[in-house]
């Protein structure tokens, strides 16, 4: 069995006469898995990612996680798998400085001393924190913020990774190659990450888009069949890759552009072929 | 309102082990009725610089001047109402401004603290709620019960109904889904082009700088390094890249049409002027379909 998350017929509302924020939510995820969570502002991402780390006391539906149902008793089992990173870091921070807050994870994991020290050390080189580890958090710019938390997990080397916009105050730059420290990470310890986020490009290299809107899935799909249904993203306020928008515009233009989906570097192609080539 | 830097130096807890010089040596000036863009890397004082616009922050060394007020270290709290309705600030947290126990009474305390009558404050709120996106029924709830990107929102809409004349915003379109993104930043727009004021906002969207911007600063290290408008800072994409910095998407994608051949007379900022200039490259080549 390979599936690490699985989800059935989650159902949840935060209190008796408000509109579920979860309603009927169904899927799984297998191990390894890189899925990308989108959906617009109060959709229900966050209560699902709280959901699967057993922080919601849902009565409806049903939730497993490798292998194990989530109940009262089952959750510390569960959330020891997970390494979660919530969509307010200052939510987030535990220790007293940078240092200890990354070692908080490990400490409860009880790893022996000498290689927490590694990791720890490891892991703020990677977000390029390592000066900052004396610091309290308090005392960080927003993304340095982040950064930290990111280290938290990546010291903490969870088999399940919840990115809850975890980048969302990172500079463009810097996402990327924090993202790129994740990305290598899961592939060398073959991870199971679920990335909650707003940018479009964080999805692209996802190995499936779940599409949230008002608390249930509306579509699921590898990234290139959810892109190709750009107006139903638009419709439900979201993004679709910048080279599909280049292609509306070039179609407003009456410009003829390709049907199947390409990413930029194939639309730089494209026109390469149509205008330039010999 | 136009505030000016004169070499400001920020040092965060001076003479402590934590002692940290944040911005060194900052002169610039903001126009009135301009939108200025902070453009930098993680931690290199953009939030920093931003609250010294309502004093906030004062400088260790240096004066900043906003409007006729002028503010150095030596600036005491007493005399800051004023300046404090006058710019209003959205913070990078937004949880951290949000306050009171409906959304309805966070965004009426700015207009009743500076003067407008409880029913006046609570018909501004209304106002405000629906043009940050959200239904009124949101008014009644704890600010503190929302998702991230509708706290953003609230936060947003308790600045605006302050109508303030500096309008100081820090990563506004962080946690804001994409449709949300582009209506409030077309909502900063088309205010401030009705009401003439002045904003400064920070942001890593290199579309909104693009799009919105009448100057930008770009930040390093606690140091301006670079001034000017979008079409000036974004023409050397080289230069960006070195700083590790990112251009708009579309002139990053004419800057790789460029290496393949394609020759720019000047490199588009947005989407249209890109799609433009390909249509001129397809009717040139005399292939124009349909
Ligand atoms: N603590 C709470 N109490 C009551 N309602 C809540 C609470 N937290 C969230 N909600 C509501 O539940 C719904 C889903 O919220 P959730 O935080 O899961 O959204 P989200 O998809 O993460 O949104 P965002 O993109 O803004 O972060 C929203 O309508 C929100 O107002
Ligand atoms: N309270 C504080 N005490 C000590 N140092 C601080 C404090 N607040 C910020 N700093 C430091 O000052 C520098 C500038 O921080 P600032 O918050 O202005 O950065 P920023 O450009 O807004 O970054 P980001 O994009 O990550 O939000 C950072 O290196 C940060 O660690
Ligand atoms: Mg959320
Ligand atoms: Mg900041």
């Amino acid at each position: 069995m390979n599936e690490m998350i699985k989800v059935s017929h989650l159902t949840y509302a935060y209190t008796q006469n408000s509109q579920p924020a979860l309603d009927d939510v169904s899927f799984t995820i297998s191990s390894g898995d890189w899925v990308a969570i989108v959906g617009h502002n109060g959709s229900g991402k966050s209560t699902l990612a709280q959901a699967l780390d057993g922080l919601i006391d849902f009565k409806l539906g049903n939730i497993w996680v490798d292998g194990t149902k989530l109940t009262e008793q089952s959750v510390w089992t569960v959330r020891s798998n997970i390494g979660m990173i919530f969509q307010n870091p200052d939510n987030q921070f535990v220790g007293a400085t940078v240092e200890d807050d990354v070692a908080f994870g490990l400490e409860n994991m009880a790893v022996p001393h000498d290689e927490m020290q590694a990791r720890v050390d490891e892991a703020l080189s990677e977000v390029h924190m390592s000066d900052f580890r004396r610091k309290q958090p308090e005392q960080l710019s927003g993304g340095q913020k982040q950064r930290v938390a990111l280290a938290g997990v990546i010291a903490m080397q969870p088999k399940i990774i919840i990115l809850d916009e975890a980048t969302s105050m990172l500079d463009p730059v810097g996402r990327r190659e924090i993202l790129g420290v994740i990305r290598k990470l899961k592939k060398r310890l073959g991870i199971t990450v679920l990335s909650i986020t707003h940018e479009i490009d964080e999805t692209t290299d996802a190995d499936k888009i779940i599409v949230l809107n008002d608390g249930k899935i509306v579509s699921t799909g590898a990234p290139e069949t959810i892109y190709s249904h750009s107006g139903l993203l638009l419709k439900l306020g979201l993004d679709v890759p910048y080279s599909q928008r280049l292609k509306r515009e070039l179609t407003q233009r009456h410009i003829k552009t390709p049907e199947t989906y390409f990413d930029e570097e194939g639309m730089v192609d494209w026109l390469w072929q149509s205008l330039l080539k010999k | 309102m136009a505030i000016t830097f004169k070499e400001v130096t920020y040092t965060y807890s001076p003479g402590t082990p934590f002692e940290f010089q944040a911005l060194k040596n900052i002169s610039t000036k903001i126009e009135d009725n301009s939108v200025t863009a902070v453009i930098g890397h993680t931690g290199s004082g953009k939030s920093t610089f931003l609250q010294h616009l309502n004093a906030l922050l004062k400088p260790t060394g240096g004066t900043v001047m906003i409007g006729n007020t002028t503010i150095t270290s030596e600036t005491s709290n007493k005399n800051l109402k004023p300046l404090r309705k006058k710019v209003g600030i959205v913070f990078q947290f937004p949880e951290n401004q949000l306050f009171a126990e409906t959304v309805e009474k966070d965004i009426a305390f700015g207009p009743e603290n500076f003067g407008s009558t409880a029913e006046e404050a609570s018909k501004i709120a209304k106002e405000m709620i629906t043009l940050v996106g959200l239904p009124e029924s949101v008014l009644s709830r704890s600010p503190f019960e929302l998702s991230g990107g509708q706290m953003r929102r609230v936060a947003i809409a308790g600045v605006l109904a302050m109508h303030p004349e500096v309008l100081v915003l820090d990563e506004p379109t962080a946690g804001l889904d994409p449709g949300g993104r582009r209506e409030i930043m077309q909502l900063f727009g088309d205010l401030q082009k009705k009401q003439k004021f002045t904003i400064v906002l920070v942001t890593h969207q290199m579309e909104d700088v693009a799009n919105y911007a009448d100057h930008v600063i770009v930040m390093e290290h606690g140091k301006i390094v670079k001034e000017g408008s979008p079409r000036a800072v974004f023409a050397n994409v080289e230069w960006l890249h070195e700083k590790q910095l990112d251009v708009p998407a579309s002139t990053e994608f004419a800057f790789e049409m460029q290496k393949r051949g394609f020759q720019f007379t000047r490199l588009p900022l947005t989407e249209s002027e890109l799609a433009d200039d390909i249509a001129d490259f397809f009717k040139k080549r005399g292939q124009t379909h349909e």
